[in-house]
């Protein structure tokens, strides 16, 4: 009994087929991409176990009436959102960091470029 | 022979689409401060301003990508820094910054006892006018960095400043990069810096267009607000306080 509301729970069959389908398609994606060395390490960790989780919730479907319950949602599908909303909030504060760090290289980059072009120009004057 | 004790000293002229009163500006700074290092910093302009720094004698450091006003200044620290100067000034390149006033910052940093000294347009009621929201705006910004540090700062936006040597090591390492100016003194002061004031008379802005326009003024003070208000949170940056 336990077993069958874990897999299936609340979510029409034919629903959760579909997320089936389309989680195990994003997570071979992300395998994918991991493989072929374009998604970098990094990312590919986060990723892949947004994949992961996705894949999870689908299979076992029930756990999101577990977590639904447990945190007192009663209509399922938007427990389904919240976690949802939280893991895109999550992911903007990671992209918000990255693009943090780049700006800060991206700076530092640009200030060596302009001294050391200042550099070689001294240099070439004192040569003519 | 005289040995020199004096000051090396590096002005550091931020330019961005300011060919039209880069020469006289430079030529002014010469005429007032004849000992300084002059350095121009050329902030991606899309016109001549690195042809008029060049013509001018003066080394340039030509940033490949626009910085923004606290990257491009952060660049003329670090050249100040690699290249053994004492003290580092920034006069603008738009000729608001008058150079008559160079050797009276320089003298404030050299006999108070402080570690950067701002030309302030408050201290005395002569010259700049400003309008009545930018007024506003400074006045915040005043009352804003006194709640935060219960230090009195008149002028958080003028940028015609002048740093001793640890003060210099310091903004060339931590400068903050969109609206630097008022940050600045807040992570100044935070970090144990000594911070002076002198009167000085601003001409309005002869050339270029300023980085404050009208329609961007309350973004302008709100992300100002918010950075003041956040750099009194962080963490100190010096150990050795």
């Amino acid at each position: 009994m336990i077993d069958f509301l874990v897999f299936s729970g609340s979510i029409p069959a034919r629903t959760q087929t579909f997320a089936i389908v389309v989680s195990g398609g994003l997570f071979l994606l992300i395998v994918y991409l991991i493989r072929s060395g374009r998604l970098k390490e990094g990312y590919s960790l986060i990723w892949f176990f947004i994949a992961l989780a996705t894949v999870a919730l689908s299979v076992f479907s029930g756990l999101l009436d577990v977590f639904a319950r447990f945190i007192g949602i009663a209509y399922v599908p938007a427990a389904l959102f919240l976690v949802l909303l939280g893991g895109v909030y999550l992911l903007g504060i990671h992209f918000s960091l990255l693009l943090n760090r780049y700006d800060k290289r991206i700076r530092q980059l640009a200030q060596e470029h302009a001294i050391l072009k200042e550099q070689i120009a001294k240099l070439l004057d004192k040569k003519l | 022979m005289a040995i020199n004790i004096q000051k090396k000293i590096c002005i550091i002229v931020p330019a961005y689409n300011e060919e039209g009163f880069l020469a006289e500006v430079v030529g002014d700074i010469r005429k007032y401060c004849p000992e300084a290092q002059i350095v121009v910093v050329n902030d991606a302009s899309s016109d001549s301003t690195k042809l008029v720094a060049w013509s001018q004698r003066v080394p340039v450091l030509d940033l490949p990508t626009n910085l923004g006003i606290g990257g491009a200044m952060q660049t003329g620290f670090l050249y100040a820094v690699r290249n053994g100067f004492d003290v580092a000034m920034q006069v603008d390149a738009d000729g608001q910054h008058d150079p008559r006033f160079i050797p009276v910052l320089l003298e404030a940093l050299g006999e108070r006892g402080a570690d950067m000294v701002i030309g302030s347009r408050f201290l005395e009621r002569v010259g700049y006018r400003a309008s009545f929201m930018r007024l506003f705006g400074i006045r915040f910004f005043a009352w804003l960095i006194g709640m935060m540090t219960n230090r009195r700062v008149y002028d958080a936006t003028s940028g015609y400043r002048a740093y001793n040597k640890e003060a210099l090591n310091f903004v060339a390492k931590y400068y903050p990069s969109d609206f630097p100016e008022p940050e600045s003194i807040v992570i100044m002061l935070r970090n144990g810096f000594k911070i002076k004031e002198v009167p000085v008379v601003m001409k309005h802005r002869q050339a270029g267009t300023s980085s404050v326009r009208p329609l961007k003024g309350t973004y302008f003070v709100v992300s100002n607000a918010v950075a003041i208000i956040i750099s009194a949170f962080k963490r100190r940056l010096r150990s050795s306080l």
